[in-house]
């Protein structure tokens, strides 16, 4: 029998990547399922709005569900067959209005995860690999950051940003108006970074050390290839934990927004719907409420159970046994 | 593995250390003052000629380890000298030091931690490759596949991830990517304490069989003497970051001269009854490296200290004339009769 | 080591332990039977997932119950079914009359009480002693376990400690009720080999004076020889043989125990290459049908016999227990005829020497 003959490995498929084994593990469970599967509908429904809109702009399709201004009713009309959410004070579907909300929603949560990530991931690597000046200074930013109140910090980007217009550095490059959607979600992802900052920065202390680390080094592997190709990887699940958990604080962070008049106008949002209907409570017109709050719960919830589900099969078996 | 003393030594030496040292600053209060230095290694020298092995063997805190991580240029060195094959180690630079990322390659002790878990065995053995640029995007596959049969791997594992093979089968893959970039010096350190015993002989008749294929020379780092001895053809044990005994292998264990050398070799438990040596029990504990004492720093334990080793730490100095063995001893130096163990 | 009575105080009869993974059921000890002896050292060794570590935790009844069960088995101390008593009682015999100490002494101390506060409590479990005469006992314990001022000692806390010292305040912890036997598992394997040496000469030294019994856990076969008067090998789940120490290490007889001295290597002993078991310990989820060891066996790899039919552990000789169909004495006359009869007489391999 050869000396060097190897048993073959433990699995028999080809290629099994640790995270093809944690979707495995993930969508075993019911909840897992149960919660992905809100998520994506929430998701499909932005999509579609976008696609009507662009329809109706480019090609003049009139598709009843985005036309959330049509007056289809009389004001403050109750729930019905007819209008499963009512109508609000000028008549308008409650339903569509409430479609609409999600598209807002989700577009501005996507938008600043992506900002916070392009700025979080980044920061925190750096910091956690060279440590030293530089992670000095990113610990000592991200604390002061993060020691303002939260709400104040956004209100703040959100006001400054307002109305802005950004134009690129260069002369003669063109000039970009910050829609007011677009101050809500870039105040959220200048501020929220923090938080993954912190986390990645850690991992990466953590996995700087680490043999496999040396080894690259040992090779000749330079500083760059070695925080993208070996390091992020390794920590990179942490960002997708914290994507969809901290995507719960921006729907939320995003209805206290538009609550306070920032954000978009003209457009429906949840914070928006929710401010109308608190004053007219008290004459009994719970119905527009009651579906942002809905709207808003729903979301939360199954992205809550999502970040949960995601964290247990990621985490303890991500590492190497 | 092992040959007369002599003709090794008229070898050309490919790896030299001279009086390297490895202090880390510990820092203390407000002001983060330097209020004293970790000596992890603390002054060591030695040779290795040609497609040899030197085997460093000692227990935890000897600095083995820090000292193979310093000679790869993995973490700064406080003082001394590293020569390989002519060239000045610590103090290479750019194109020089990316040569001798090629020349030297370590395969480490973890077979779990030193592999990324997240590249396949393909990318593992073949980025060296990549990087230095030996291999090209389409041929870096067969190269890859060559170098996986050698060490015992089949191709169709090159598209596997780490986490789907045993320990030992981790370790060979370890071999194949230290041999990824044909390095003439390879230190091992510690490649085979995490692996089950059953393995251990494959893998250590692996590295045997890597070393006359490819004319490779090794500096073995382990704890472990019986491993030690069947790998090296020259073995310097460590005590508190320096050496306090180098000899020719088959010389070392048959004639140990240093107390603390013939209390470790006593100390390890042996299968066969009449290869068991009379214990010398060592009292005490291994200081810390951070508060090392004065003079000899083995004198505290020592059976045979007296004053001036408390005062003075010795240096290796050969014993008799022929055998190059070298021990750092007051008691024991230079013209004592060989005691046998 | 000692001379002993042959007095038998833990009792060991067909422990299988199982757990349940999301990838089946992993039987981690199977058909584990073993006898230990009052005063004696007895060494269950192995290599990693072989399952002598849980035959530890079983025996103390410390397998976590949500994924693991002890599935069959009867553990008698001092004729006590261990398996059968309840949750209070199992309480009562644990540190006092059977006592465990780890391979990680960092991990077994808690790190936020001091070393003394982790003594007292142990000896306050048990005894009934105020707290002021359990601290006096406290340093007196860690003063029989060797550490030098123990008055001092006593209030520090485990990062404070060398990983010898922390091992020997765990034997001291061990040792506060005087049990009748201590479960050493891979007590030295952290630990270097001078200190491992102080570790097991004090062990033996506790033996000699309190008579008490040791079950030692290791993957040393050199630990084994010099430390243990009665071994079992065990692999893959299951033991492959058993005897005295030193019959048993002179004399192997199952090719596992062979193959495993035979690729040692050894100080003082030129050698050019080592021998070699080759593959590796296989899965627990995926054991070999018949005997786990043939897959690796220089005698059974191609024998029908040995991959479908599973030996047993059988007596083969005065104190010498294997399972191995190629041992001499192993297969009755029914069984070798049996074999011809299914096989062929070619098929029949020659046992090793």
């Amino acid at each position: 029998m050869s000396e060097t003959a190897v048993t073959t490995p433990v699995s028999v498929s080809k290629g099994r990547s640790l995270w093809s084994d944690a979707v495995k593990r993930l969508l075993a469970g019911r909840a897992a399922v149960i919660s992905a599967i809100v998520i994506l509908i929430y998701v499909l429904v932005t999509l579609f709005i976008y696609a009507a809109e662009f329809g109706s702009s480019r090609f003049g399709w009139g598709i009843p569900l985005t036309n959330y201004n049509e007056k289809v009713g009389s004001e403050y009309e109750p729930p019905s067959w007819k209008h499963p959410f009512g109508t609000d004070y000028k008549g308008r579907s409650v339903l569509r209005k409430t479609f609409y909300g999600a598209r807002t929603s989700i577009t501005v949560a996507f938008l600043a995860s992506l900002i916070s990530i392009a700025i979080g991931v980044p920061v925190g690597a750096m910091a956690g690999y060279f440590r030293g000046f530089v992670d000095e200074i990113v610990v000592w930013l991200y604390t002061t950051l993060s020691s303002i109140p939260y709400i104040l910090l956004i209100l703040a980007f959100a006001l400054v940003l307002k109305d802005r217009s950004i134009s690129l550095p260069w002369p003669g490059a063109p000039t970009f108006r910050l829609a007011g959607i677009a101050s809500v979600y870039l105040a959220m992802g200048l501020t929220s970074w923090v938080g993954l900052c912190r986390l990645i920065r850690g991992e990466t202390i953590k996995h700087r050390d680490r043999e496999y680390i040396l080894a690259a080094r040992s090779y000749g592997c330079g500083r760059a290839r070695i925080i993208f190709k070996h390091l992020l990887p390794n920590v990179f699940h942490l960002v997708i934990i914290n994507f969809s958990l901290q995507f719960v604080g921006f729907i939320q962070a995003e209805v206290i927004l538009s609550f306070l008049g920032l954000g978009e106008k003209d457009k429906p949002s949840w914070g928006a719907m929710i401010d109308d209907a608190r004053l007219t409570l008290t004459r009994g017109f719970w119905w527009e409420m009651a579906a942002a709050t809905l709207a808003i719960f729903v979301i939360s919830l199954a992205l809550n159970v999502f970040g949960d589900r995601l964290r247990d099969a990621l985490d303890p078996k991500l590492r190497t046994e | 593995m092992t040959e007369d003393m002599a003709e090794i030594s008229e070898n050309h030496h490919l790896l030299e250390v001279e009086g390297l040292k490895s202090w880390y600053p510990t820092k203390k209060g407000l002001l983060r003052r330097t209020v004293g230095h970790v000596r992890a290694v603390d002054g060591i020298s030695f040779s290795i000629p040609h497609g040899k092995t030197l085997g460093l063997v000692g227990e935890s805190g000897c600095g083995k380890t820090t000292a193979a991580r310093t000679i790869a240029r993995l973490i700064p060195a406080t003082e001394g000298r590293v020569t390989f094959d002519g060239t000045d180690v610590l103090a290479a630079e750019g194109e020089k030091l990316r040569k001798l990322r090629r020349d030297i390659s370590i395969v480490f002790q973890d077979p779990y931690g030193s592999l990324n878990p997240r590249m396949t065995v393909g990318d593992i053995v073949g980025e060296p490759m990549l990087i230095h640029k030996t291999a090209g995007r389409h041929d870096v596959a067969d190269r890859v596949t060559e170098l996986l049969g050698r060490v015992g791997l089949s191709p169709d594992h090159i598209n596997r991830y780490p986490h789907e093979f045993s320990g030992g089968q981790r370790q060979r893959i370890g071999i194949a990517r230290a041999l990824a970039l044909s390095p003439r010096l390879v230190i091992c350190d510690e490649p085979v304490s995490a692996l089950d015993v059953s393995i251990q002989s494959q893998i250590l008749n692996l590295l045997c069989d890597m070393q006359d294929e490819f004319g490779l020379t090794y500096l073995f780092i382990a704890h472990d003497l019986a491993v030690v001895e069947f790998v090296s053809d020259i073995v310097a044990v460590m005590y508190l970051g320096r050496i306090v005994e180098r000899a020719a292998a088959s010389e070392l264990y048959r004639n140990a001269v240093h107390p603390y050398t013939k209390a470790l070799m006593s100390a390890v438990p042996e299968v066969a009854p009449e290869k068991r040596r009379q214990r010398q029990s060592l009292g005490g504990e291994i200081p810390s490296p951070a508060s090392p004492p004065s003079g000899c720093a083995f004198h505290p334990r020592c059976p045979l200290a007296d004053g001036r080793c408390a005062e003075l730490a010795p240096e290796l100095t050969q014993i008799g004339t022929e055998s190059e063995h070298f021990v750092a001893c007051w008691k024991c130096g230079p013209g004592p009769e060989k005691v046998s163990t | 080591m000692t001379a002993a009575t042959n007095d038998i105080i833990l009792s060991v009869r067909g422990l299988a332990t199982h757990f349940r993974t999301h990838g089946g059921t992993v039987r981690a000890v199977q058909g584990v039977s073993f006898d230990i002896r009052r005063g004696r050292t007895f060494a269950l060794v192995g290599e990693s997932g072989c399952g002598k570590s849980v035959t530890a935790l079983s025996i103390m009844r410390l397998i976590p119950t949500p994924p693991g069960t002890i599935a069959a088995g009867r553990i008698e101390l001092h004729g006590r079914d261990l398996l059968k008593v309840n949750d209070a009682q199992m309480r009562s015999v644990r540190g006092n009359e059977i006592a465990m100490i780890f391979q990680e002494p960092m991990t077994s101390l808690n790190p936020v009480f001091t070393i003394g506060d982790q003594i007292v409590e142990a000896i306050m479990l048990h005894q009934k002693k105020s707290r002021r005469h359990a601290w006096v006992e406290a340093e007196k314990l860690l003063a029989r376990v060797g550490i030098p001022d123990p008055g001092q000692r006593v209030r520090e806390y485990p990062h404070q400690m060398s990983g010898g010292m922390r091992q020997r305040v765990m034997i001291a912890m061990a040792i506060s009720c005087k049990p009748s036997l201590l479960i050493a598992d891979e007590p030295t394997t952290a630990l270097d080999v001078t200190t491992q040496a102080q570790i097991l000469d004090l062990l033996d030294d506790l033996q000699q004076v309190e008579g008490m019994s040791i079950l030692l856990i290791t993957h040393d076969l050199g630990v084994v020889a010099e430390r243990a008067d009665d071994v079992a090998v065990m692999y893959a789940s299951k033991i492959a043989e058993t005897g005295a120490t030193e019959a048993l290490l002179a004399q192997p007889l199952h090719p596992y125990t062979q193959g495993l001295l035979r690729s040692l290597p050894r100080m003082g002993v030129a050698a050019d290459r080592l021998a070699v078991i080759p593959g590796s310990v296989p899965d627990p989820r995926e054991f070999p049908s018949g005997c786990k060891f043939h897959p690796r066996c220089p005698i059974g790899c191609d024998d029908p016999r040995c991959s479908s039919l599973e030996p047993e552990l059988r007596q083969v000789s005065e104190g010498r227990q294997v399972s191995c169909w190629y041992s001499p004495g192993f297969e009755t006359p029914e069984e070798s005829q049996d074999f011809d009869r299914r096989y062929g007489r070619d098929k029949r391999k020659s046992p090793s020497a």
